[in-house]
């Protein structure tokens, strides 16, 4: 019988989603201060300015529904995606070509993802790369390339470094996982163990080449924000919790490896895009080794 | 120790502490199996605990009719219907309590019961609204207590354990005033988890081996205590009747094979109209339609559910807490993989679990109704 109308956990992919948002909620504040009040305050940029991390939030949400009722899909998990890759793109994005990449990135990449199993959310921020190069490729916001403030390695890890709008601070990000991993449905073991490699790897990287890129990128929070927020996808990531910790490793190592030669901001995208190829192999694999 | 969870539940559903009885009904239905073979003829004058074919007993004394399509929770064929003479006529007319021998104890109970050093008695209800088990201990406690102190007499058991909900405070204050006289019986009161009432999960969580544990459901126990004690064979049982449809969920003491349209019309006051009858809790059961629906000995519970829209099924997230909280360890988001299922299908406990925790709300249940063709 189906007996879930009557008897069944308290949460289900609805919490899910909402503990998605709520994980956002202290990096998006976060980016106002960070690329709006703490820049108009020091009289970097004028008071319109101050507006442009909410017009990308907007935009993205707009874009999210529209691909959602196109798709025929869930409207908050569209939502959740674009306001996602908002939150990982350079504050220099153009913002007339964004809105239209983003809803042709999300758009096909979706359909694609339907008929082959793969990260589109991942595939569609690497897409968005494309608006980067209208103007120039960088993610330094005014203060950051007038070199304005000086800071530590505290406040490196609070978030005053350069990234993504909402991607900068390592701390706000440690808040968004433990709010994300206290959701029993929350795939965990992904970001725990991307992490974990990553840091392991550029750890090793470093001692043998003493570039000290590699350490520099251990504190950078794009990386960690791909694995916490895109690497965990909702549906397209290994089903078994052997899958997950095989995929979070290789996405890691990747990750690490891709470090040497490619840009910070985008490395775990394309890390976990490439990777996310691999998912019917991890699960094929895992359901052959239960089988024995 | 597997972990094991509390099920959400709807706390306004609130069985009543006193017992109904439906011990008179007109007729009975006695399942008759492929493999039975009748020992009646119609117009035949049964007695109570006559046998009336290889496996079973008339539960009340009276007339064989004939051969009629029922249903029930046994997969029974046909069911052999009795009229009712209201004389309660028994073989064995023992009422007094009577001394038994080891023999006779082994053959009701286990016969390993020798060998084994611990004995249980399990009156935990998994189900959710379910409390038939609970009741069995409620009523008999005091020659449950009677009759666990004699088997310890005969087998010298190291440990004898009652094991009840650390919830049903009834039973608790029952037992605390009864154990001083009864120095070798233990009673445990176990946390509200769901599935601490199956053998297994039950032995785990005492710490007991399953080598030297004999466990007994307080159902069979109150059965055994009926041969044993009474010399009487076993005519009645208790159902929980219970569900959010209905004004009244209660226990009811009633014969076995009585329809339990009879027992609804009795004894059942609904307070809504588009309703599910569920045979056997909402986690493991099914639902049933109660046109000829035979109160049979395995049956414990009737659930009477608000009819409420299915959730529909989404895609699989693939987040694995139907893993997380399926106590064999399975992974049943991989039961779509015919191979793995057909190699898993033997170990799942058919449980519910999976279905329950789902955050997409797939009916994994869906499995086996394939491979049983419900």
């Amino acid at each position: 019988m189906n007996n879930i109308p009557y008897v069944h956990y308290s949460k289900d992919k609805n919490s899910l989603l909402k503990t998605y948002f709520i994980a956002l909620i202290p990096l998006i504040l976060f980016s106002f201060y960070k690329n709006g009040i703490m820049l108009y305050q020091n009289s970097f940029i004028s008071f319109l300015d101050l507006l442009i991390p909410l017009y990308f939030y907007l935009i993205s949400i707009g874009v999210g529904f529209l691909v959602s009722y196109l798709n025929k899909e869930n409207k908050w998990e569209y939502i959740l995606y674009s306001l996602i890759i908002a939150c990982s793109i350079s504050i220099n994005t153009n913002k007339i070509i964004y809105p239209i990449l983003l809803f042709i990135a999300l758009f096909t990449t979706s359909y694609l993802a339907k008929k082959h199993d793969f990260n589109f959310l991942a595939s569609s921020r690497i897409l968005i790369i494309l608006t980067l190069f209208i103007g120039s490729y960088s993610y330094l916001n005014v203060a950051e390339k007038l070199n304005a403030f000086n800071y530590d390695i505290f406040d490196l890890f609070f978030g005053y470094q350069v990234s993504g709008i909402a991607t900068s601070s390592l701390f706000f990000l440690s808040i968004s996982a433990i709010i994300l991993f206290m959701c029993r449905f929350y795939k965990k073991l992904i970001p725990l163990m991307a992490s974990l490699s990553f840091l392991i790897i550029s750890l090793i990287l470093y001692f043998l080449t003493k570039e000290t890129n590699f350490l520099s990128s251990l504190l950078n929070g794009s990386i960690y924000f791909g694995f916490l927020f895109v690497a965990s996808d909702l549906t397209h990531s290994p089903a078994t919790k052997t899958g997950m910790i095989i995929y979070g490793l290789l996405i890691g190592v990747l990750t690490a490896i891709f470090g040497i030669f490619l840009p910070i901001y985008e490395i775990s995208y394309i890390s976990i895009f490439l990777i996310s190829f691999l998912i019917p192999l991890i699960d094929k694999i895992i359901v052959k080794k239960f089988k024995k | 120790m597997q972990k094991l969870i509390e099920l959400k539940k709807d706390e306004s559903v609130l069985v009543s502490s006193i017992p109904e009885k439906y011990l008179k009904p007109d007729y009975v239905y006695i399942p008759i199996k492929k493999e039975d073979k009748l020992l009646v003829n119609p117009h035949e004058k049964v007695k109570i605990g006559s046998d009336v074919s290889t496996t079973s007993i008339s539960p009340i004394s009276g007339i064989v009719k004939s051969l009629k399509k029922m249903s029930s929770f046994d997969d029974a064929l046909y069911y052999l219907e009795i009229e009712n003479d209201f004389e309660e006529q028994r073989i064995k007319e023992g009422t007094k309590k009577r001394k038994f021998l080891p023999e006779e104890a082994l053959k009701v109970l286990s016969s390993e019961l020798k060998n084994k050093k611990n004995l249980v008695l399990n009156a935990i209800d998994d189900e959710l609204y379910v409390v038939t088990e609970n009741f069995y201990l409620f009523l008999y406690y005091d020659v449950f207590l009677e009759l666990l102190d004699d088997l310890d007499n005969m087998f010298h058991l190291e440990h004898i354990i009652v094991c009840v909900k650390s919830n049903s405070s009834e039973n608790i204050s029952n037992l605390m005033s009864d154990l001083g006289m009864y120095p070798h019986i233990e009673l445990k009161m176990l946390p509200n988890l769901y599935l601490l009432g199956k053998t297994e999960f039950l032995l785990s969580y005492l710490g007991l081996n399953e080598e030297n544990t004999v466990v007994v459901k307080a159902s069979t126990f109150y059965d055994a205590y009926n041969t044993l004690k009474r010399d009487r064979c076993p005519s009645d049982k208790l159902i929980t009747i219970s569900g959010n449809a209905i004004k009244n969920p209660m226990v009811i003491q009633c014969k076995i094979g009585v329809l339990l349209k009879d027992i609804l019309n009795e004894l059942i006051e609904f307070k809504e109209k588009d309703v599910l009858f569920i045979a056997g809790g909402l986690m493991q059961g099914k639902i049933i339609d109660i046109a000829n629906f035979v109160v049979t000995s395995y049956l414990d519970s009737i659930l009477i559910m608000k009819k409420e829209e299915a959730k529909v099924s989404l895609n699989c997230l693939k987040c694995g807490a139907c893993h997380d909280v399926c106590p064999k360890g399975l992974y049943p988001n991989l039961f779509s993989d015919p191979h793995y299922f057909e190699q898993k299908k033997n170990i799942c406990l058919k449980c519910g679990l999976c279905s329950y925790i789902c955050p997409v709300y797939i009916n994994f249940n869906k499995y086996w109704r394939k491979d049983n063709n419900e």
